[in-house]
């Protein structure tokens, strides 16, 4: 009986005709915008400087770009439910001093100090979330208390010494290869997949995107807000445990400050990528693609000679611009 | 003092919207120092009339006189300059800035075009309160003033831009009986001072005490105006109800089954005091009653929306304590609700995810998704409720309003929830639309779903409900069978024996 009726819906269904409306170029166009602005850019620098296409100095950006990468895709995360949280630096510099603790204080294996640092991680997510979603501070207040707190507890954890000189093992996964792809952009690339499924085709993934589209309906939808926020946050804190380990493991030594420079550009990127900070919109792909104009930017430069002191007025030009291009597009359609 | 020149005439007014007439040919007249009351069910027109006459939606036919000249450009800043002014429901204070600051804001005096000149606003405003009998301190922030207070110095706003014609929107609704007395007496030292005043309430006994004239509206017409003290308030609510119900409803009656929803005692918040109220499967119940009376907030509470508490609160023959939204789509309660922007839809995605958005942790439990499964529900219900474009990418924003209005209906049926509270399930959408989500209605009761219908349309109410609950300042003031006559459902909701 049942499955007399299922067959009867199934055929139901299949007499309706959708209309696949086709994208116009417009649509096309902006969806591209942004990966063909890196493109051009990348032709760009090319022509002007012979090295760029290298197949070291792509490698050696896009390693340099890992750790940037993984973070900005924490802040893209928690951009989708119209959050944001500024703590992600601190958290990178928390976790990667964490990791240093446990690889110079004490004898416990490597892969502890990694499970030490992506607890830290989530655990710090877990409380600016909690902040969040049950105290109801905005996010931007909730995650600079916790910017400082981050802070405060790396330097309680590293004294007046950093620690240096860790494990090879530890090392590996920031300076070595696998099939001759540096560890960093393997690990980067996993995380990229998961993500992009998990935002896709996980229901967790989706009630993110409707809490940033419209927390009321999210909430008389029966989502659970409260605790699909605090996931946010923790999968974010534990993303920028992550790149604190990568970092940590690169530069073979962890110091207070290490965190810090992240912060900003993993604001931008998500940005630079199409995700929205109202919440709702973008992705994974977006992100890293924002990621890489700006380090290739950044790269570039340094492969044409251009004064370090004009590069950050550079840097800045290209943020805006390419966020304008994107206005452009979307308000053409 | 009657002057025979009327201060403010409307003409003929006629106001469509995509798919509805909200004014009809209605004229309007108001003389210097009277007070005109307006009165009508919900959806009368009301709102729509006193917009046009604040400039805020252009008219499409008729003629607007001030002082018997017409006024051939009407906008918001023509209507300022000719004094008119509004005080709404809600006020529009800036809670910590002073009374005097609220009252010349935008309009700060200065010295010398730079500097606040704090003194003289502050003197020229209690000049103003006190010509309407108020002593408030003007240094005061408006957050400590009481309600009643802050009303009056939003009607000192509007004086102090030489208000001629103040529309007065349900004034009385926040009020206790001592501060309507003060609004009262404020309102008869305005009428000295030959302002004309319109005045909007539901309240009959209030149009006894301070109107001249009243005039009803009904469905977007003019019905009549009259003198107060020439007509009874029965005569009044004969006059805004008066109609046949010339509408179609596709309800088939069936018996009712068990009881699904239960409620005892609910209270929460300030709007819902006491409430009791039961709902069969296989029956319609509508819930009628003014706007403020507590309806939607009764949906959110038993939809565990707000919080709430309750004597006795039973769904499907289990008793709960305590009721959240998720819980409540897990137990096979939904809602689908008045403010479907707010509440009902996620404007920048697509159909297809808003379809699915409230079933989808119920078709996959585990919290994988499967493309396939997604797709085929979302295309079941576009199929089912005939969504126009059937385009599943398409962004919601873009669909019409009854379009959108069946993506949230789909998006709850698709749950498959066994109780449906749907709160003013045809407000702002076309004709068409209206007869086919009341066909939906009837096709789910008679299929033996409990229904519980919030409406502020009699003639929905009367022609889709099995049963009727009307409310009346937070209580269920009376129960109606099926085939009550509207008048006695008015009375109740307005609170007259």
């Amino acid at each position: 009986m049942n499955k007399k009726n299922n067959h009867a819906e199934a055929e139901v269904t299949e007499e309706v005709q959708l209309i696949h409306e086709k994208p116009s170029i417009g649509k096309v166009l902006s969806r591209f915008s942004r990966l063909g602005a890196l493109l051009i850019l990348c032709i760009g620098i090319s022509l002007l400087n012979q090295n760029f296409l290298k197949t070291t100095n792509l490698i050696n950006v896009f390693r340099q770009a890992a750790p940037q990468i993984i973070i900005s895709l924490g802040m893209t995360i928690v951009f989708l439910t119209g959050g944001i949280d500024l703590s992600l630096g601190s958290v990178v510099t928390l976790t990667s001093v964490v990791s240093g603790y446990v690889l110079t204080q004490t004898n416990l294996p490597w892969w502890c100090a990694i499970i030490a640092a992506v607890g830290a991680g989530a655990l710090s997510g877990f409380v600016t979330g909690q902040l969040i979603a049950i105290i109801k501070l905005p996010p931007a207040v909730a995650s600079y208390g916790m910017l400082w707190v981050g802070r405060g507890l790396a330097f309680a954890i590293m004294g007046a010494s950093p620690f240096f000189s860790f494990p090879d093992t530890f090392r590996y996964l920031g300076r070595g290869y696998f099939l001759g792809i540096p560890m960093p952009i393997w690990i980067v690339a996993i995380i990229a997949l998961i993500l992009g499924w998990f935002l896709k085709y996980t229901t967790l993934g989706r009630s993110l995107y409707a809490i940033g589209a419209n927390p009321h309906a999210a909430r008389a939808s029966g989502i659970k807000l409260s605790k699909t926020l605090v996931s946010a946050y923790i999968l974010s804190g534990m993303l920028a445990a992550i790149g604190g380990i990568i970092l940590a493991a690169r530069l073979n030594a962890v110091d207070q400050d290490m965190g810090a420079s992240f912060l900003l550009p993993a604001i931008a990127s998500p940005v630079m990528g199409g995700t929205s900070m109202a919440g709702g919109q973008g992705g994974v792909a977006g992100t890293i693609i924002g990621s890489l104009i700006m380090l290739v930017v950044t790269n570039g430069m340094n492969l044409l000679g251009i004064n370090s002191l004009w590069q950050q007025l550079v840097t800045g030009i290209v943020v805006v611009l390419s966020v304008w291009l994107d206005v452009i597009m979307r308000k053409r359609n | 003092m009657k002057n025979n020149i009327p201060l403010l005439e409307m003409k003929e007014i006629s106001k469509s919207f995509p798919g509805v007439k909200a004014l009809d040919h209605v004229s309007f007249d108001l003389f210097p120092g009277e007070v005109h009351v307006l009165v009508g069910e919900n959806g009368a027109g009301k709102s729509t009339l006193m917009k046009v006459l604040a400039g805020a939606y252009p008219k499409d036919e008729g003629e607007i006189f001030i002082d018997g000249e017409i006024q051939s450009r009407w906008n918001p800043t023509a209507a300022r300059a000719q004094g008119v002014a509004m005080v709404y429901q809600e006020f529009t204070l800036l809670p910590f800035r002073s009374v005097a600051e609220n009252i010349f804001l935008g309009r700060e005096k200065t010295i010398a075009g730079m500097f606040l000149d704090k003194t003289s606003m502050q003197q020229e405003a209690g000049k103003i309160l006190k010509s309407i009998g108020v002593d408030v301190d003007t240094q005061k922030p408006v957050l400590e003033l009481g309600v009643a207070e802050q009303q009056m110095v939003e009607i000192a706003k509007a004086l102090a831009m030489d208000a001629r014609i103040l529309v007065l929107d349900e004034p009385t609704s926040a009020l206790s009986l001592r501060e309507i007395e003060q609004l009262f007496s404020t309102v008869a030292t305005l009428k000295e001072n030959g302002v004309g005043i319109i005045y909007i309430s539901h309240r009959m006994e209030e149009l006894k005490q301070i109107g001249d004239r009243v005039t009803v509206m009904r469905d977007g017409q003019l019905i009549g105006t009259r003198k107060v003290a020439e007509i009874s308030i029965d005569e009044v609510i004969t006059m805004m109800i008066g109609r046949e119900i010339n509408e179609l409803f596709p309800r088939h009656h069936c018996a009712p089954g068990e009881v699904a929803l239960s409620v005892k005692g609910l209270k929460s918040g300030k709007k819902v005091h006491h409430v009791d109220l039961e709902v069969h499967f296989g029956e319609i119940v509508g819930l009628s009653g003014l706007v403020g009376s507590g309806r939607t907030e009764t949906a959110r509470a038993i939809f565990g929306l707000d919080s709430m508490t309750a004597d006795d609160f039973e769904i499907l023959g289990k008793k709960y304590k305590h009721i959240d939204p998720s819980l409540a789509v897990d137990i096979g309660v939904g809602l689908i609700p008045e403010d479907r922007r707010r509440d009902g839809l996620f404007p920048i995605l697509s159909m297809e995810k808003n379809l699915v958005m409230v079933c989808l942790r119920k078709i996959f439990p585990n919290g994988v998704m499967k493309p396939s499964v997604e797709r085929k529900t979302a295309k079941e219900y576009v199929k089912k409720f005939d969504i126009q474009p059937p385009s599943l990418e398409r962004i919601v924003h873009n669909l019409s309003g009854g379009n959108q209005q069946k993506v949230v209906i789909g998006k709850w049926l698709a749950a498959k929830p066994r109780v449906i509270i749907i709160d003013e399930p045809t407000r702002g959408i076309d004709v068409g639309a209206k007869s086919e989500v009341h066909s939906f209605m009837d096709q789910l009761a008679n299929s033996g779903h409990a229904i519980l219908m919030i409406s502020s349309e009699m003639p929905e109410i009367l022609g889709m409900s099995d049963r009727i609950y009307v409310m009346h300042e937070g209580r269920v003031a009376g129960e109606f069978p099926q085939g009550t006559d509207s008048e006695e459902i008015l009375r109740c909701a307005m609170g007259v024996k």
